[in-house]
């Protein structure tokens, strides 16, 4: 195994001091409120401008944001740096829908909650399919991202890594709910924004940008190039994916519900501008270590490499620091709102429409406890190829990209278009995944998805009462 | 085929590197602000 980059005595100070910082925290927002389900599960659907943004920031900044985006730029280039960083786009654009869904759906909880009542209970199965099997990718390449990681960098084995960032993100969720979800997010991403910072601001008083552009002018001149067709296409790729996953995922619909309705737009169109400095930051990164010619045992490790040779152990310190709150910030977003999901639509309104409020809370809880294990559980053999192979959900993500927006803002549009318009989209975009190349599959996706909802909706126009919505 | 390029100058190099930083920045220190805002008024949660 490589030589790890922060020494094991020092990782395991700062795993200690963060685990019980988070979690203390946690246990003590998750205090506040009412103490209902609807509290646990949606923070008392009140929070702020400041903790709405930056939940919305910490959970879209993933461990991938800050190892893959500066490999983006090492490989890539500008085009790498910046197709990362339309992902932002996905927040962005889903700004105005969130405001609407505010308006439409004033009690609603879930996502599912919207596919249900607005097209009914064969769609919702549909949805609950696609949105499966992302999440569960989706927790898988963190869990294992952790394990990986966190063996990286200081030489933990890559179970026990796993079972720190699962177990801390689980307790914290399991005893406080969203609280303690948006209240640790909001001191996660202000970390990992401000260290950030710091590191690339040293690295460049080192190797100053002019310095940098002449380095790579002389030896890497194609990722200065800002026509790459390639780049282009994987922009509009990303930009896709980004908007399939936050459309459709109840991480993004269970902090509509618990932003006050005043922020809602706000905090997305904020949110998804903040993010999108954070790759090109990184991704810049990944070019000084290309125009120094900084050896590197694994293209992934570029952000610590550079932080470590070119700051020392404080920089690989800092490195630890900004991985481990994106990983935590990541994971207790994706329990506490698929919690919320699976508990709200599969274990109320599915199977038990008699549960009290006290057992609708209690069954939320478990279903935590439960995706922390299955996680666990699903993750513990490694496969470092997982996050190559998430991508191909993108095909099915983006494929419920019109049906959400169709579904919110016209009256017309048709259930059965709505089903066959996810079905269709995911198809296509799987084929094209497959033969075509991976980047084609969310823009293929969605064109499909399009084309069948705007077909389906011209030719069966339904009238839907949006009055249905707000029983959510 | 013919390839497209064009080489990004060192200024609007400059620009996105710079760019990016003073975004980051100025994000960190809006959020702050707002949340110093916000919790003088009781509105955070």
């Amino acid at each position: 195994m490589a030589q790890p980059f922060l020494a094991p005595g020092i990782a395991w100070a700062l795993v200690v001091i963060f685990s019980v910082l988070w979690i203390a925290l946690g246990v003590s927002w998750g205090r506040k409120g009412k103490g209902d389900a609807d509290d646990y599960m949606l923070a008392g659907r009140n929070i702020g401008l400041a903790l709405s943004t930056a939940t919305l920031m910490a959970s879209w900044v993933t461990g991938n944001t800050t190892l893959l985006a500066p490999e983006f730029g090492y490989r890539n280039g500008l085009w790498g740096m910046f197709s990362y960083a339309l992902a932002g786009l996905g927040l962005i654009l889903f700004a105005p829908l969130a405001l609407r869904i505010k308006q439409l759906m004033p009690a609603g909880r879930t996502s599912g909650d919207f596919f249900r009542l607005r097209y009914g209970r064969a769609a919702w199965w549909v949805f609950m399919v696609i949105t499966a099997i992302y999440t569960l990718g989706f927790l898988m390449t963190q869990a294992m991202g952790a394990g990986i990681l966190l063996e990286a960098l200081s030489g933990f084995d890559y179970r026990l890594g796993m079972v720190v960032v699962i177990g801390v993100s689980t307790i914290y969720t399991l005893y406080g709910g969203m609280r303690a979800v948006v209240g640790t997010d909001f001191i996660q991403s202000l970390l990992i924004m401000v260290l950030l910072v710091v590191v690339a601001v040293l690295a460049f008083r080192q190797f100053p940008a002019p310095e940098v552009h002449r380095e790579l002018v002389a030896s890497h001149p194609g990722r200065l190039n800002l026509l790459l067709p390639a780049g282009l296409l994987i922009a509009w790729n990303s930009a896709l994916f980004s908007m399939g996953e936050v459309f459709h995922n109840n991480i993004w619909w269970s902090r509509v519900f618990a932003s006050r309705p005043s922020v809602v737009f706000r905090s997305f169109v904020f949110g998804g501008l903040a993010w999108m400095t954070v790759p090109v930051v990184t991704g810049s990164i990944g070019l000084v270590a290309l125009a120094q010619a900084i050896e590197l045992p694994q293209v992934n490790m570029v952000f610590p490499v550079v932080a470590s040779q070119l700051l020392g152990a404080g920089g690989a310190a800092m490195v630890f620091v900004v991985v481990f709150a994106s990983l935590t910030s990541t994971l207790d977003s994706l329990l506490a709102s698929t919690a919320d999901l699976v508990a709200e639509d599969v274990v109320f309104k599915l199977l038990n429409p008699q549960l009290s409020d006290a057992e609708l809370k209690r069954a939320t809880r478990l279903v935590v406890i439960g995706l922390g294990v299955v996680t666990l559980a699903l993750s513990w053999p490694r496969l470092d190829s997982l996050a190559s192979v998430l991508f191909f959900t993108g095909a099915l993500v983006a494929s419920t990209i019109w049906p959400v927006a169709y579904g919110l803002y016209w009256r017309s549009a048709n259930r059965v278009a709505a089903i066959a318009a996810m079905v269709a989209g995911s198809v296509c975009g799987l084929l094209a995944y497959t033969l075509i190349a991976p980047y084609c599959a969310a823009l293929i996706s969605a064109a499909v998805s399009a084309l069948v909802m705007a077909v389906g909706t011209q030719l069966w126009p339904e009238s839907f009462s949006w009055h249905i919505l707000k029983e959510g | 085929m013919l390839a497209m390029t064009w080489i990004a100058g060192s200024t609007l190099f400059e620009l996105v590197v710079v760019g990016s930083l003073v975004g980051l920045i100025l994000a960190v220190l809006a959020l702050l602000l707002i949340w110093w805002i916000e919790w003088r008024r009781g509105r955070i949660w």
